[in-house]
């Protein structure tokens, strides 16, 4: 299905590019917001993977690669956001990843708040690999393609991603215990 | 929770999360703004060319009717295009190379600057040899950018005074100076930018940043002064580095369009001082700033193929579609056909021990064949951020901002001068200077203009 919607949006067909587009839109929102930690950021960085996309779509040689393709458009986005947010030094508040407007179970909504609420406290390249392993799905090989790095940087900045994580949640849960047992008094 | 166990848990619950998040808001947008952008032909994308690294040929399993069609169809495919080089080599032959050896002249401007950081500067020729040195321009401002008319008979400049970019053309002995356009720019470094004639001579192409903002457009103004600047491109398409094809019916140029995006561009010159050219983009230079661009496309002298330097750094060849690209020379810049269309020269920046005075743009000129072969390196150290080097008409010398002492000076300094392409004889070092070319024809060196001639420098 989705490889004829790349080949119909390569070949010009805008309705075919629409409906790939609103397929992917949402993960990339939240995969970029996940990223660049700034809602209005993540919204110009997916802004422009889509309208590159569609611009270089019939430059793609091969359908079957649209997903590794679009994921390294994306994260050459997030990287150009994540340098113009260097140049300006711009802290905002951390926002919600996403308001959750359909059903959804309650554990498994907890485990993903919980989750993403640690990986907004790691550095941008852990960030970065974490999502497109994790979240986007990317094959390790591939999610260092993305980045632009090799293979053995890929894991070992993975590796180093996780443990800080770990360390994320430790202390998110070291914090959040004495409010969960409540006032002694 | 943080136990490994748990970790691992939830990383593997997020990945299998079929909870996919709501379309945003903004998707209308997105898509509204994807509606009107044009898509780039398939051709346009250099990476498209180049084999994917991941993908593993496998063995053809065709049938033996199939392998014998193809094998057909490949020799008609050749045959083609025997015919199209003959007859095309016979229509587009390269401009003949006159010997000129010492006696070739050339322009360059004298840029210097003082403890404050004043500067100056003016127009002067010599000889390849050094000897009849000339001062053609002797005006209160920054005379830069000397271009020779394709006959040899005039000289195109631009000067920087009081706030103000002018673009002249004057006489090879120095007189009758036409200005033919003047435009506000904030300082010097906004009114740089190659000058380049039509091949008849009749027109000439600048670029301007009036207002200093890292925004360029490219304008062309008859060189007889009849008429008035016109913008070269139609709206909505910036332009630096222009060049014209040999047969004067194409332009190319570095561009950047309404969305950021920076490439190589063509357009047929059709009516050009009519203005408002449509320009096709010919490859994406990703990774390349228009306010800060490693060299310009450059047209080979038969007319059939394009140098482009690319964001990744190297010298690419292509034709005027942008097919057939191929890399001559890898971590290089500002390239320069050879009057034979045979060579390439161009500057790569050498290793930081050896920068001059610390700047990374400390380079030295190389030369490789046309097809990539052949790669060698020329000895005295360039100023890489001046722009390419120039050739004399004859492919024998290659001018530039040597990086070299002078007999007055025994200190590195920078100097306009001369060095042989095969590296047999010292180079000529003359002054301190800027961008210069080559007169294009063998003709008598012009008489001194009236006022007394500048010694060199130091």
């Amino acid at each position: 299905m989705e490889r004829d919607l790349v080949e119909r949006a390569r070949r010009g067909d805008h309705d075919a590019f629409a409906l790939l587009a609103g397929a992917t839109i949402g993960r990339l929102d939240a995969a970029a917001r996940l990223i660049l930690r700034d809602p209005y950021r993540a919204e110009d960085a997916v802004q422009e993977t889509l309208v590159r996309c569609w611009r270089d779509l019939p430059t793609l040689r091969d359908p079957d690669r649209f997903d590794a393709w679009l994921h390294r458009i994306f994260l050459n986005a997030c990287r150009d956001q994540l340098r113009v947010a260097k140049r300006r030094s711009i802290e905002v508040e951390l926002p919600e990843i996403h308001p959750l407007s359909v059903p959804d179970s309650q554990s498994a909504a907890a485990d993903r708040d919980l989750i993403e609420r640690g990986v907004r406290h790691l550095d941008a390249d852990q960030r970065t690999v974490i999502v497109l392993h994790y979240y986007l799905g990317l094959p390790l090989r591939d999610a260092a393609s993305a980045m632009g790095i090799p293979l053995g940087t890929a894991k070992s900045r993975l590796h180093r991603a996780t443990q800080a994580l770990r360390a994320a949640l430790d202390s998110d849960a070291r914090a959040a215990r004495p409010m969960a047992e409540g006032p002694s008094g | 929770m943080t136990q490994r166990d748990d970790l691992d848990r939830l990383l593997s619950t997020w990945l299998d999360d079929p909870f996919t998040p709501p379309a945003p808001q903004y998707l209308g947008r997105v898509l509204e703004r994807t509606r009107q952008t044009r898509q780039r032909p398939a051709w346009a994308s250099l990476e498209r060319w180049i084999p994917m690294a991941d993908k593993v040929l496998q063995p053809t399993t065709a049938p033996p009717l199939r392998a014998a069609w193809l094998v057909i169809i490949a020799l008609l495919l050749v045959a083609l295009a025997t015919a199209v080089v003959v007859v095309g080599s016979r229509l587009l032959a390269p401009t003949p190379v006159i010997p000129q050896g010492d006696a070739a002249v050339f322009a360059f401007s004298s840029i210097t600057g003082d403890s404050r950081g004043q500067a100056g500067g003016d127009i002067f020729i010599s000889r390849a040899d050094g000897t009849d040195l000339r001062q053609l321009t002797s005006g209160p401002g920054i005379e830069s950018t000397p271009t020779w008319s394709p006959d040899g008979t005039r000289i195109a400049y631009r000067v920087w005074e009081g706030g103000n970019d002018s673009v002249v053309v004057m006489d090879a002995d120095g007189g009758n100076s036409t200005t033919l356009d003047t435009t506000p720019a904030s300082g010097f470094h906004c009114a740089r930018g190659n000058l380049t004639w039509s091949p008849d001579g009749t027109n000439l192409i600048f670029q301007t940043s009036p207002v200093c903002d890292m925004t360029f457009d490219l304008f062309i103004v008859p060189t007889d002064g009849s008429s008035a600047a016109t913008r070269l491109l139609a709206p909505g398409l910036e332009g630096r580095s222009s060049d014209w094809s040999p047969d004067g019916n194409q332009i190319a140029f570095v561009g950047r369009d309404a969305t950021g995006s920076v490439g190589q561009y063509v357009a047929d010159a059709g009516d050009a001082l009519g203005g408002g050219l449509e320009a096709r983009e010919i490859l994406a230079l990703d990774g390349i700033d228009l306010a800060n661009i490693p060299g310009g496309s450059r047209w080979s002298p038969d007319g059939t193929e394009l140098t482009v330097v690319s964001g990744t750094g190297g010298i690419v060849v292509v034709k005027p579609d942008g097919s057939e690209p191929r890399v001559v020379a890898e971590e290089a810049f500002n390239p320069a056909w050879s009057p034979d269309g045979k060579r390439i020269a161009f500057h790569r920046t050498v290793e930081p021990s050896e920068y001059f005075k610390g700047a990374p743009c400390t380079a030295r000129m190389w030369v490789v064949d046309a097809d990539g072969t052949n790669e060698r390196r020329l000895d005295p150290l360039v100023d890489g951020c001046s722009p390419s080097p120039v050739w004399s008409p004859d492919g024998t010398r290659l001018a530039g901002a040597l990086i070299v002492p002078t007999a007055d000076d025994p200190n590195l300094g920078i100097h306009y001068g001369v060095v042989m392409v095969d590296g047999s004889d010292p180079q000529v070092a003359l002054q301190d200077g800027g961008a210069g070319s080559w007169q294009p024809v063998v003709a008598p060196i012009p008489p001194a203009p009236s006022f007394e001639a500048a010694a060199p420098s130091p």
